[in-house]
């Protein structure tokens, strides 16, 4: 069966393994595959098993976890709804500029972080220079534009009014989408 | 006559922020056997890439596969690639789930997004998209 290598940054490798291999034992029962994990590189290996959809998902836990996101919400991903989605930083600014621009989505301890945490019901980790989001469908694509907008250096006032506009949206629309189809 | 070897075939499913479409083929990938996209689905543009919009859109596209012999696909997944994003939108996950739920078989599972070895610069310049 296939298999697929993911390199993950040393400091995630043992909260990827868990207590007495907790976390890791949980997304091989729950999805079917098998996880060997070299402690010296970091390079962690998928074996798919029959579940195609469980090998999809194994991979998202293990990159969620390697982006920094804790185990309890990185295993939110096997559920069907949440999906996980990646900004890379240095597609956007420069090196000199990385820091700064981190400032900017945490916020004033962690306040800019939380505001959007909470308006969207979404869950976001800036490590190193990814910054993931992990959520509903429709709110981690709001996060998304979101977060691209601070980046982009607009204000956070700004920001915040676009996510609550954002948020009414999706709120009203998730009403009528049923019978669309 | 012998026992029949299963009919695999490929479904290539490109899937982007604002739409999904789900082509099956046959094994050589030259032989479309059914083509279905987000617009056929649902009527308001902002609904094509939605994951529901993929749902139904594999279900229209393994029924007709289906009704034409084949049993298992082996799937390539597509972002839109290139200077955009690459990672598949949010109807590629729900498009594979549903194609195993229609009863075909799945099979290997590739990812063929584009990605330049350095190719054209990304919309935007120098300073950014002003707004």
């Amino acid at each position: 069966m296939e298999s697929i290598e993911i390199k993950i940054p040393e400091d995630r490798i043992g909260v990827l393994i868990g207590k007495e291999g907790e976390v890791k034992k949980r997304i091989e029962s729950v999805t079917g595959c098998k996880i060997e994990i070299d402690s010296k590189n970091g390079v962690v290996k998928i074996k798919r098993g029959d579940d195609a959809i469980g090998y999809l998902k194994a991979r998202n836990v293990v990159d969620a976890i390697s982006k920094g996101f804790n185990p309890e919400i990185a295993l939110k991903l096997l559920d069907d709804d949440i999906i996980f989605e990646t900004i890379k930083l240095d597609e956007y600014v420069s090196p000199k500029s990385m820091e700064r621009v981190k400032g900017r989505i945490i916020g004033k301890g962690g306040k800019m972080r939380k505001l959007i945490e909470e308006t969207l019901n979404v869950h976001v980790s800036i490590y190193d220079k990814y910054v993931s989001i992990i959520g509903g469908i429709e709110f981690v694509q709001s996060a998304r534009e979101a977060i691209v907008m601070l980046i982009d250096g607009a204000q956070h006032s700004t920001v915040q009014k676009f996510m609550e506009r954002k948020k009414r949206e999706i709120n009203l629309r998730s009403l009528d989408w049923r019978d669309l189809s | 006559m012998a026992k029949k070897k299963p009919i695999w075939g490929i479904a290539h499913i490109f899937s982007s922020y604002n739409n999904i479409i789900i082509t099956i083929t046959d094994i050589t990938g030259s032989e479309t056997i059914a083509r279905v996209s987000g617009g056929m689905i649902v009527k308001a543009d902002r609904d094509e890439g939605n994951p529901y919009t993929a749902m139904q859109a594999a279900l229209r596209a393994a029924e007709i596969a289906k009704d034409k012999g084949i049993e298992g696909v082996h799937i390539k997944v597509r972002a839109p690639g290139g200077n955009k994003h690459t990672t598949p939108g949010p109807g590629a996950q729900a498009a594979i789930r549903a194609l195993a739920r229609a009863g075909l078989k799945i099979g290997r599972i590739e990812d063929v997004t584009p990605i330049p070895h350095d190719g054209t610069r990304p919309p935007g310049g120098k300073r950014g998209r002003r707004v």
